[in-house]
């Protein structure tokens, strides 16, 4: 390739002649088609490593402590959680919020970066849209269990139903109901038609190595996929329109968490900035997530050449970006406060900063503030353990984040005689610790059944996808 | 190629025979499993407090038909009987045309004796076990009126205290009740006569209410509330201080049992220097009436909330 445009007829392009950046590779080492599915189906084909039973293992122990929990709070009463009043909210929702905000980034990744032609997504979206929905999984545990009568739990839902049940719209919890099924929901058919033609992939090659059992499962959930002209064309006609239709949500759904706060009256959370604070503040605890997790899945399976550098370099740009935005987000909520001259809301800030529980605001500012401006640099972006150990960082913040909005708000509100001071109880710390078992025994299985990145995405992006070689 | 003559001999199975390490280790940890599942499944025992099948499928409040009612009532009814020995007397207070209640408190002659407290806990079946009180009185020193400075953890040896004054604060009866707003279910509500009721059968409990009520007005049963049956109160109303369950909302009602069979509450006749005013406002005629036109009404407790409360706060002079 020439290192200069030719000056495609324009006299000024000829006058000026401008650089060409070339564009990045996406693969490395100019691995070809047969490489990467064999790099990606050998994942799952292999023999299941001693690494993964261990890891099983200890994810599977974790998890049971969120049953336990659970078992022992729908038997005993939400009492047991560390809530009294008035802080009648606390970590159930902040593990609510938690959870469905790394759900963000898979979306994201897959959705828009997917409509925005972003090609670097092709071989992180499969693992993230995978990790949305176990994130959204996991989410979707505490707002049902945190109810004081789980088994009416479903009240909620617009279910046919003889006993005249209708819920009340004008509830922002009714709107998250829809909001997060919905996401859940389109997260879920987006993954999976991604998925249809590795599924067809895994069980041609499964039926040729005579493992029958796996060519039927895989199949099945291939859906008949051939490969065709035809089903080519409408994969990729029904990934655009999903892509449309989940690009919207990736936005909406924690506008509509925001609102659980935003249209109350308690001050600290009554504010409007919080749609696109929350937004943003999601976006960057997702891309934490993906990082946290891709990272070390890049390392044990030698993927080097297809999440390369220049993949994380973009991902540890994104949460720079994002997490610039919550730092401004939390400067303007002073700046408001102070310029609306409300004495409340004055009061709500100065005390999430300097009260009771300023330890979990000053957590928070320096895992989610400070943390990602390491991002800037381009030796650190380099340095991949350090950007795994900032990551965790990030995951860190944003659940202090929302620990801090929440429980401070509850804690202290408008009268001082209506103060309280929440500390957690044992089973709420177990509860909450379990679902990040919940959560990697999920993936685990993901891993060790799924492709974990689209294998013709991938192929699209080398050059050889591109007989003509004009890099459009 | 020849296949070989004869097969390689199959492993040696001796050590296998009874049972190899690694089935035992097998089997103790499926066992180990099973009992941490039947251990952890074990508080299930605990819980009394399920709806019974009947109120599951019984309809909502507003759908119910007379005789819907008279079902509900004798269910309610049977399961208060079963669980306390005592047959109460269950009513569906309806509210009436014309009347709009509104309650107004003096603080000049309140004295901060939390009678009202306490009456209200035995005339609403509160749980005892932890308990559960709507009323909580402010204690604020004379000279200002800023409930910033507001105490409800005072002891005194006898009250009142020199050189300060009482506010009682309980559900604030909002003309606009952002709880009602935020219910997902349409378990709360506002009735006709200004009442914000609480179905108990049909709160799932997710307290977004509390969180949204800038009153601290509601209270949650956290826990599985206890009340010695010799300490219940028989006359009930559905809307009212029927005893409540595990898991549920409750808050003030103006005692809807009494006062819409044309009663007090219970708190103002307990009250002893009777600082608490209680009356229909549509009815240019009534007490509460002439207080609203003609006394000093300070405030309503954070009207700048928008909430418009049907509570008020007055002063003699």
């Amino acid at each position: 390739m020439s290192s200069h445009i030719e000056p495609a007829g324009h006299p000024l392009l000829a006058e000026v002649n401008p650089v060409a950046i070339p564009r990045q590779e996406l693969v490395h080492h100019g691995r070809d088609f047969h490489w990467i599915t064999e790099k990606v189906c050998g994942i799952v084909e292999a023999k299941t490593p001693v690494w993964w039973w261990w890891c099983f293992g200890v994810a599977a122990f974790v998890a049971s402590f969120t049953v336990a929990g659970l078992i022992y709070l729908v038997g005993t009463g939400v009492g047991v959680w560390g809530h009294a009043n008035p802080v009648n909210w606390a970590w159930d929702i902040v593990n609510f919020v938690f959870w469905i905000g790394i759900g963000h980034a898979g979306t994201l990744i897959s959705a828009i970066l997917c409509l925005l032609r972003q090609k670097w997504r092709t071989s992180i979206n499969r693992a993230s849209e995978a990790m949305t929905i176990f994130a959204v999984v996991c989410a979707g545990i505490f707002p049902v269990f945190h109810v004081g009568r789980v088994w009416m739990a479903w009240y909620l839902f617009p279910i046919p139903n003889a006993n005249y049940i209708w819920q009340n719209f004008r509830s922002p919890l009714e709107w998250d109901v829809f909001a997060v099924s919905t996401y859940g929901t389109v997260s879920v058919l987006f993954w999976y038609v991604g998925l249809l033609p590795d599924l067809g992939t895994m069980r041609d090659r499964f039926t040729a190595a005579g493992n029958l059992l796996k060519a039927r499962l895989y199949g099945f959930f291939a859906m008949g996929w051939r490969g065709s002209n035809r089903h080519w064309a409408n994969y990729e006609m029904a990934y655009l329109i999903l892509a449309g239709v989940a690009t919207p949500l990736v936005l909406s759904v924690h506008t509509i968490v925001s609102f659980d706060f935003a249209v109350s009256l308690i001050p600290g959370w009554h504010t409007t900035i919080f749609p696109p604070y929350f937004v943003a503040g999601a976006i960057f605890s997702g891309f934490g997530m993906v990082m946290t997790l891709m990272l070390p899945l890049r390392a044990i399976y030698r993927l080097e050449d297809l999440i390369t550098q220049y993949h994380i370099d973009c991902m540890c740009k994104i949460t720079l970006a994002t997490g610039t935005m919550v730092g401004y987000a939390y400067a303007m909520e002073f700046f408001i406060a102070w310029y609306g001259a409300n004495p409340y809301e004055g009061f709500a800030f100065i005390n999430r900063a300097f009260g009771h529980y300023a330890w979990a605001y000053w957590i928070m500012i320096t895992c989610n503030v400070i943390t990602p401006q390491f991002f800037w640099s381009r030796r650190v972006r380099e340095n991949t353990t350090l950007v795994w150990i900032l990551s965790i960082f990030v995951n860190v913040g944003m659940w202090f984040e929302r620990f801090v909005i929440i429980v401070t708000s509850l804690a202290r509100d408008f009268l001082p005689s209506s103060w309280g001071y929440y500390s957690p109880s044992i089973v709420e710390i177990f509860t909450f610790f379990g679902t990040f078992g919940v959560f990697s025994v999920l993936f685990l299985l993901f891993i060790r059944f799924v492709p974990i990145m689209p294998m013709s995405e991938v192929k699209a992006v080398i050059p050889q996808a591109d007989p003509h070689g004009t890099g459009h | 190629m020849s296949l070989p003559e004869t097969l390689p001999p199959p492993p040696d199975k001796t050590s296998d025979s009874a049972m190899s390490r690694r089935n035992f280790l097998r089997g103790s940890a499926a066992f180990a499993g099973l009992s941490a599942l039947a251990a952890s499944l074990s508080p299930l025992r605990e819980l009394g407090d399920f709806s019974s099948s009947e109120e599951f499928m019984q309809k909502y409040y507003k759908e119910m038909t007379p005789d819907d009612m008279k079902r509900a009532l004798a269910r309610i009814t049977r399961e208060v009987e079963h669980q306390y020995g005592i047959r109460p007397h269950v009513r569906d207070l309806r509210p009436m045309d014309g009347v709009e209640f509104v309650y107004a408190l003096n603080l000049t002659r309140c004295i901060g004796c939390r009678k009202c407290v306490h009456a209200c806990v035995a005339e609403n079946n509160q749980s005892r076990n932890p308990e559960i009180q709507y009323i909580r009185v402010l204690k604020m020193p004379h000279g200002s009126l800023d409930v910033e400075k507001g105490d409800h953890n005072y002891t005194p040896k006898s009250v009142p205290e020199p050189g300060f004054f009482y506010m009682p604060v309980q559900c604030q009866q909002c003309v606009n009740p952002p709880c009602v707003k935020v219910c997902p279910v349409n378990a709360t509500w506002q009735e006709s006569d200004g009442i914000t009721v609480i179905d108990y059968d049909w709160c799932i409990g997710c307290r977004y209410c509390e969180a949204a009520c800038p009153y601290w007005a509601r209270r949650f049963n956290f826990a599985k509330p206890e009340i010695p049956p010799e300490r219940l109160n028989p006359d009930m109303a559905y809307l009212g201080n029927r005893p409540r369950k595990m898991g549920v909302m409750e808050k003030c009602h103006f005692c809807i049992q009494r006062t819409r069979a044309g009663r007090y509450p219970a708190c103002l006749e307990v009250c002893p220097v009777g600082a608490r005013k209680f009356g229909n406002i549509l009815d240019p005629e009534s007490e509460i009436s002439y207080i609203l036109r003609t006394k000093r009404v300070f405030i309503q407790l954070k009207e700048e909330m928008g909430t418009n409360p049907r509570f008020f706060y007055y002063f003699d002079k």
